[in-house]
């Protein structure tokens, strides 16, 4: 396809440290555009235009070149994927993988180790058997050798969360962990990365289409629509007080108890992003829609403490 | 004319497991290695109204769905459609009265096809006039909210939710009396999932259809449907009414799948009815009930035998040695 795609417009958002943020949005609000731009693993065919700027403990990670966001990623920042089975390496076990994420990790927090490499194999061993026990494997020894296809979807997102938490990053993007897992999993794999980050110290950003995944573990939530954020407040007071006609219109349309026959639905679709939107994105399918909406993009406002909204009735 | 359109009465289908490559003649069950898909599943279904059917991925809802359309042969039992008994033989003539739409609105239309010729097709195999059908095509559009100037699209050139209304269009142009539903929204957004389930709804109302709707998602099957079956492991464990169900699950996994749905309150981390372990592999069930390795009040009793189904209040059918009880359980119900 030719043209450009508009994936994010204008994202304004920070983590506190031990903080969990909930990122959601449909399908192209541009949340994993964020999460990607984040570890600096956007395709090369992709710009970031100037002026933009991600810090991470005041260094812009935008400005890094490739050596040094390498050493960011893992022990900084790492990244869970929705799909296990495309971010495992189909032809190396389960220990072959995650001794090298612990090897990585003992390496950069003692360099000296690199050169007794024998030696320490087999602590690598010994701490990729006791991860596996903390994310639930009943038999760690046994799941090392193992491949990825031999395990099931659940099992296969615990090792790729041990992966991530082996190398101790203060940032933990999680992009979708639980949407190809069934509910009971999800229920498992949910307490347990709360539990687990909790005991790290680490912040996550935890990005979903699901409202009632992100309301399980994240202190706060961002939501995204068109590649901006239109609401921003802590949990539970944007679920039970929205603000943006968007994040009110989301929640009032999920079936639930007493919804009657008819959902609530919103009209339209949202925009295709292939040109750059004037306006408030959302101004096409908003009942509150005003002339001013369509003329300039709303900039967040906090309306009350920590309760940020991008909308003009505000 | 009686109210029931359906009547399936314990169906089984059996697949040879993966890595069999030959099986004898004296047939699969000599193998030792078969997938125990639908194993023994009966229920009955109103003419208008609904039956969802719910369980998470491997639980056999999707072959259960074929079964009943005898896109598959079943292995054994038998489906009973408008008070007659379907077979292989004899589906030419039933076809036009169930209809199915599936998952993916990506994968089940041919790229190739224009939409009107989608809704078409189905007219042709069942030898509609051409101008005739044309007319149809044109009000099934309508119906479906795609509007006519959709009839030349081909499916890359819509977005999911109008394609999704493309396959509900196609599913719906022979006026059909059963429309299976395989989990119809599962690969949409949140907002396009309210359209279609207003859209099915509406039909409904409309066409005094039936719908078998089969989904993962126990808010969504809780919204559409009059009466609900949870399948484990190929089997149904327990069905009442969508409301009695929800509100008051007897049966253990019942009870764990609906507390596992997350809502949008932060719920403790200690659930009453977190589930332990992982679903067992379909090809060696275990012996007794299927539930038992996993369920935290299973006794000898569930390790020998098999619990049938039984009628535990009104049109509440529990296949249970010890079936919870909500007074002296905290069920956390489904939906905030």
């Amino acid at each position: 396809m030719r043209g450009r795609f508009h994936a994010l417009n204008g994202v304004r958002l920070d983590i506190a440290e031990g903080e969990v943020l909930g990122i959601v949005g449909e399908s192209g609000c541009g949340k994993s555009s964020l999460a990607l731009a984040t570890i600096g693993l956007l395709p090369t065919s992709s710009r970031i235009i100037g002026g933009s700027e991600i810090l991470f403990n005041g260094k812009n990670l935008l400005s890094m070149n490739d050596a040094e966001m390498e050493r960011v990623r893992g022990t900084g920042i790492s990244m869970i994927f929705q799909e296990p089975l495309t971010s495992l390496n189909p032809i190396f076990t389960i220990g072959d993988q995650l001794s090298e994420a612990v090897k990585i990790a003992a390496i950069r927090r003692h360099p000296e180790l690199g050169a007794s490499r024998r030696s320490s194999k087999e602590e690598f061993k010994k701490e990729a058997v006791s991860w596996l026990r903390k994310v639930g494997f009943p038999d760690p020894e046994h799941a090392l050798e193992r491949y990825p296809h031999e395990l099931s979807g659940g099992m296969r997102q615990r090792v790729m969360i041990s992966m991530a938490l082996a190398e101790s990053p203060k940032l933990m993007l999680a992009d979708e962990p639980t949407s190809f897992l069934d509910v009971t999993t999800q229920a498992q794999i949910l307490q347990l990365t709360s539990s687990l980050v909790r005991d790290a110290g680490a912040s996550v950003m935890m990005i979903s289409h699901d409202l009632a995944v992100v309301a399980q573990i994240s202190d706060r939530v961002v939501v995204m629509y068109a590649g901006i954020v239109v609401e921003d407040a802590p949990i539970p007071e944007i679920y039970e007080k929205p603000l943006h006609p968007y994040t009110q219109a989301l929640l009032s349309c999920l079936p639930k108890e007493g919804a009657g026959r008819r959902l609530e639905m919103i009209p339209g679709a949202p925009p295709s992003l292939r040109e750059a939107t004037r306006g408030c994105p959302y101004q096409p399918r908003c009942a509150y829609a005003k002339e001013i909406c369509k003329g300039e993009t709303p900039q967040l406002k906090e309306v009350s403490p920590g309760h940020h909204v991008a909308c003009v009735l505000y | 004319m009686c109210t029931e359109l359906l009547r399936v009465e314990e169906l089984k289908k059996y697949f040879p497991a993966k890595g069999v490559l030959f099986y004898n003649e004296r047939g699969l069950r000599e193998t030792g290695n078969i997938v125990h898909a639908v194993d023994g599943v009966s229920f009955s279904l109103d003419r208008n109204s609904t039956l969802g059917v719910v369980g998470e991925s491997g639980c056999g809802k999707t072959t259960l769905a074929r079964a009943v359309l005898m896109l598959t042969k079943p292995t054994s039992g038998s489906v009973f459609f408008d008070g007659q008994q379907l077979s292989h033989g004899n589906m030419k003539q039933v076809r036009r009265d169930m209809q199915i739409v599936f998952q993916d609105p990506f994968s089940s239309l041919d790229p190739r096809m224009r939409a009107r010729d989608i809704v078409a097709e189905p007219l042709t195999v069942i030898s509609e006039q051409a101008g005739e059908a044309k007319k149809r095509v044109e009000a099934i559009f309508e119906q479906v909210g795609l509007g006519v100037e959709h009839l030349n699209n081909y499916p890359n050139e819509l977005s999911g939710g109008q394609r999704q209304r493309l396959a509900v269009g196609r599913a719906i142009v022979t006026r059909p009396k059963l429309v299976v539903l395989d989990e119809p929204t599962s690969a949409l957004d949140a907002s396009t999932q309210a359209q279609i389930l207003n859209l099915l709804a509406d039909l409904q109302d409309q066409h005094h259809m039936s719908y078998l709707f089969i989904s993962h998602n126990v808010n969504v099957v809780r919204h559409m449907s009059n009466k609900i079956a949870v399948m484990y492991m190929g089997k149904i464990v327990e069905t009442a009414s969508a409301e009695e169900l929800i509100t008051r699950p007897r049966h253990p996994y019942t009870c764990a799948l609906i507390s596992s749905v997350p809502t949008l309150t932060k719920q403790d981390s200690e659930r009453p009815f977190a589930i332990k372990g992982e679903t067992p592999s379909a090809i060696n069930p275990p012996p007794g009930c299927r539930y038992n390795p996993r369920c935290p009040y299973a006794t000898d009793a569930c390790k020998e035998s098999e619990p049938k189904l039984e009628e535990m209040g009104t049109g509440h059918y529990v296949a249970c040695y010890h079936p919870t009880n909500l007074s002296d359980q905290k069920v956390r119900l489904a939906a905030a």
